[in-house]
């Protein structure tokens, strides 16, 4: 599903994703903790739904861990599988 | 943590101790001469000169003579999964608040030498613990997920709040109010925007029968439908149809939008 987006784009699309979620503007760092800019338990099912939304896929149980949403990186990492 | 005993002990030669005797139970020791602690697979002669902490360690004497054991037997309120095998080795030496809190406590138990050395002890393990242990992989909670993926992906059906809440073992009132908190929509009005937007995307794209939409965005008869587009879009189904035929017509764009 997710062959046909570059990453540039996939990065782009998280980015704001994850801006409207927690809604302020991120730094540029994709490696930032983003417990630190308020992501909490709420949120991150805000954002999981965004994003299953967004670019219409499911996550599997197993990845939906907290862990693997709490970087712009990781979140891309995980859709790498997608 | 909570001491409940400290002692000098006395091990006769041979004898072997294991004084972690429940999940959440923890030692601190020291010997007066050598004598083994086993903790895992790591066997060690350890000597007098150290104190010695852990929550699973087997003390033996393999010593020809009796050995003097100085030792304060600790429950912790966590059990041991939580923590994971520990053993550490302190130097003796007199700058370290919690070897003195503890021979403070094992020359004189009083009530207050008692507090300081649990608290003592509390603020050692949290202290290691904050560097050891990895955080615990906490998992997202998915029914709100689950439910959010059934009105996205099937609201051609005909779904009810008590057949969605039933598919997450979850209460229908419970579901509404805690659905409502997060995506700020209750699902049966997420559910209802979700058909009319596909529906206007019907209308504006395909040349569908009404009756057809209205069964492949999941109402039950066309009335029910038109009420409910009518209610969100202003106009009903025919006339919407209408006039994005028209506005097409003279070239304009119809942007379908959820809203």
């Amino acid at each position: 599903m997710l062959v046909n987006i570059s990453r540039e784009e996939l990065v782009i699309g998280i980015v704001s994703l994850v801006e409207e979620v927690l809604e302020t503007k991120l730094i540029a760092d994709l490696n930032a903790d983003l417990t630190l800019f308020g992501l909490d338990s709420i949120k991150t099912i805000k954002l999981v739904v965004k994003i299953e939304e967004h670019y219409q896929i499911e996550f599997l149980d197993e990845e939906l861990l907290i862990e693997y949403f709490s970087s712009v990186n990781k979140i891309l990492e995980l859709l790498s599988y997608k | 943590m909570y001491l409940l005993s400290i002692s000098s002990s006395v091990t006769t030669p041979g004898a072997t101790i294991s004084p972690c005797v429940r999940k959440n139970s923890w030692v601190i020791l020291y010997p007066e001469s050598e004598i083994t602690l086993k903790n895992g697979n790591m066997r060690r002669r350890v000597k007098s000169s150290h104190i010695y902490i852990s929550n699973n360690c087997t003390i033996i004497n393999e010593a020809k003579n009796c050995v003097k054991i100085n030792i304060a037997f600790f429950c912790s309120s966590h059990v041991k999964s939580y923590h994971s095998d520990f053993f550490e080795a302190l130097p003796f030496d007199l700058t370290n608040s919690l070897v003195n809190s503890f021979q403070a406590t094992l020359n004189n138990a009083d009530l207050k030498s008692i507090k300081l050395l649990n608290d003592l002890f509390d603020d050692y393990i949290h202290m290691k613990y904050q560097y050891k242990v990895k955080p615990v992989k906490k998992k997202i909670d998915s029914r709100l997920i689950r439910v959010h993926r059934i009105i996205r992906t099937r609201y051609s059906e005909q779904l009810s709040l008590t057949y969605i809440a039933e598919q997450i073992q979850c209460n229908p009132v419970y579901l509404s109010n805690t659905y409502s908190k997060v995506f700020k929509i209750s699902p049966m009005k997420h559910l209802q925007n979700i058909r009319i937007g596909n529906a206007r995307i019907l209308l504006e794209t395909t040349d569908f029968s009404i009756l057809k939409i209205t069964a492949l965005v999941g109402y039950i008869s066309t009335s029910q439908f038109s009420t409910y587009f009518k209610k969100h879009v202003g106009i009903s189904p025919t006339e919407y149809r209408r006039l994005s035929k028209k506005t097409r017509e003279r070239g304009g764009l119809v942007v379908s939008q959820y809203f």
